[in-house]
């Protein structure tokens, strides 16, 4: 008799638990493709094999000084108008804040010849941000560090960090997959980083290493703090031009 | 053939009042279509008694006597009671008159209790000796032959209700060798409804069984993939720090495994698995519901 009631308490559980699976789990393991999918909030598609485009979903360890984003991430696609999205001020990183894909340019730089623009020290307003269709500029800013694009797996056609006076890190761009060259290059280089005044060696260093087993991402670096003796500046100046289409 | 069952009983359905009623209504004697008893061996089961009304010099007191010895007679559950009264509501005038002075005469009775088909006709009577008053009770048969006598004096007006009330319960107790129904309560229970239940009890129990049973081995297989689920889950949650800590690409593979897994029983349960759940719930509930009513309503039963 006692065990009548506990019987029907568990059959009225087990009716009211049985509730369809959703598609929550963990993203891990997920498969995707490095230029089309995206993976769940703070994970990137990770590809193994440099030939393939396909990946698998996998976690990003550790975002620098921001904080991880949560989920949902939001804003979802950003469509550029006139092939570019420009970020100018902090009100236009926010604006961003919530991304995941960009489609099109991002220019995160000064529309002056001369002088930087006030963003902050990181990028932490882009941490959803996972694909870039065209080209990423990172120019004429005072970013001490590129923390808040540890998200970003790929990026269409180039990468430029150019001219930022205060950058001594580039691991925020550690997770890069796959990075395409611009059409009207011809040198097979899809990421420059040029005349920062304070990165050193090592930190270049640092950020080849971590990207060394992925061979579409061909690392050119030149004019900055340590560099400037290695390279022409002209030649220098001349690659970021070619690499930004300009 | 008829019984004792209460009226709410008749439209049932004959096999149903059977069950409900059968044993103890026949266990107190046969009784025919028109209800009159057939005494057997000198003991009437169940005998009809006329309460003629009481006769005598006390004026109202006199009606209030009759309804006493009716009542306390109406207790004793072997005796089918009839008051003058209703013999004359159902015979008329004509039938007191027949009524009227038959009080002494116990050929007169006699004649009486035939004509009026009944088994024994109570005869009282009270008047008063002096400073006394007297009560007498006498259930005579169809045959003018007295089976009790009974009589109670006392001095004062305000003891007569509980002489005439031990006089007729004596003249009861010897008519009937049974106690009035207030004392043995006992005795009179609701068995019937136990007799009811006994029959329709084990297969309540084993169908409900049966219906747990199935239900719930029905729920916990549809369960499997919920519970395949769960763990790829798990699984995954855990790769997820494996990963973060070590950054081992082989990791992913594992995951990717675990996905599909996780994806199949997701697959599995949202489309089938999930209707034996519910089913086997319901089943289950069902179950529990008919053990539990076999349980609860038929208690006493074997």
């Amino acid at each position: 008799m006692k065990a009548l009631p506990t019987l029907l308490a568990a059959s009225l559980l087990l009716a009211v638990g049985a509730c369809p699976i959703g598609e929550f789990r963990d993203s891990i393991g997920t498969s995707c493709v490095v230029d089309e999918d995206v993976c769940g909030t703070d994970y990137v598609c990770f590809i193994n094999d440099d030939a393939d485009d396909n990946g698998l979903c996998a976690p990003v360890a550790d975002y620098g000084a921001c904080d991880e984003p949560t989920y949902p991430v939001g804003a979802g696609d950003v469509a550029s108008e006139d092939d570019a999205v420009r970020v100018e001020s902090s009100s236009d990183v926010e604006a961003l804040n919530g991304a995941v894909r960009v489609e099109g340019n991002l220019l995160i730089d000064d529309p002056r010849p001369v002088g930087t623009i006030d963003i902050g020290e990181d990028l932490c307003g882009l941490s959803g941000l996972q694909q870039v269709t065209g080209s990423l500029l990172i120019s004429q800013t005072r970013l001490k560090t590129l923390d808040g694009l540890q998200g970003l797996s790929f990026v269409g056609a180039g990468i430029g960090v150019a001219s930022n006076p205060e950058l001594t890190d580039l691991m925020g761009l550690a997770n890069l997959m796959r990075v395409r060259v611009p059409e009207n290059s011809d040198s097979g280089i899809t990421v420059v980083i040029a005349d920062n005044d304070n990165l050193d060696n090592d930190a270049i260093a640092e950020f080849r290493a971590a990207l060394e087993d992925r061979p579409s991402i061909v690392i050119h670096a030149c004019g900055n703090l340590r560099a400037r003796q290695e390279n022409d500046d002209n030649e220098c100046a001349d690659i970021l031009d070619r690499i930004l289409g300009r | 053939m008829s019984s004792n069952c209460p009226s709410f009983f008749a439209p049932l359905a004959l096999a149903t009042a059977l069950l409900v009623c059968g044993g103890p209504a026949f266990a107190q004697g046969e009784v025919d279509d028109e209800g009159s008893s057939h005494p057997t061996a000198g003991v009437i089961t169940q005998p009809r008694v006329l309460v003629t009304d009481t006769t005598g010099d006390l004026q109202e007191t006199e009606v209030l006597i009759t309804n006493l010895v009716a009542a306390r007679l109406s207790r004793f559950v072997n005796l089918k009671v009839i008051a003058q009264r209703d013999i004359k509501e159902r015979l008329g005038l004509e039938a007191d008159k027949q009524l009227a002075g038959c009080e002494s005469n116990t050929t007169c009775i006699a004649e009486l209790a035939g004509a009026f088909d009944v088994d024994l006709v109570a005869v009282s009577a009270v008047g008063r000796l002096g400073g006394t008053t007297v009560f007498t009770l006498q259930p005579v048969d169809e045959h003018g032959e007295a089976k009790a006598r009974g009589t109670a004096t006392v001095s004062a007006l305000d003891d007569l209700a509980a002489a005439v009330s031990d006089v007729t319960d004596t003249a009861g107790r010897t008519v009937t060798g049974d106690e009035p129904k207030d004392v043995v309560v006992a005795a009179v229970d609701i068995a019937p409804a136990v007799t009811v239940d006994a029959g329709l009890k084990t297969p309540l129990l084993i169908g409900g069984g049966v219906a747990v049973g199935v239900g719930v081995v029905a729920s916990a297989i549809g369960s499997l993939p919920l519970l395949a689920y769960n763990s790829a889950d798990r699984e995954l949650s855990s790769l997820r720090t494996t990963f973060i800590k070590d950054g081992d690409p082989a990791i992913l593979a594992d995951a990717a495994d675990t996905q599909e897994r996780a994806e199949g029983a997701r697959r599995l349960y949202n489309n089938a698995a999930i209707y034996g759940v519910w089913g086997g719930a319901v089943v289950a509930g069902a179950g529990a519901g008919a053990v539990a009513a076999a349980l609860l309503l038929f208690e006493d039963a074997p």
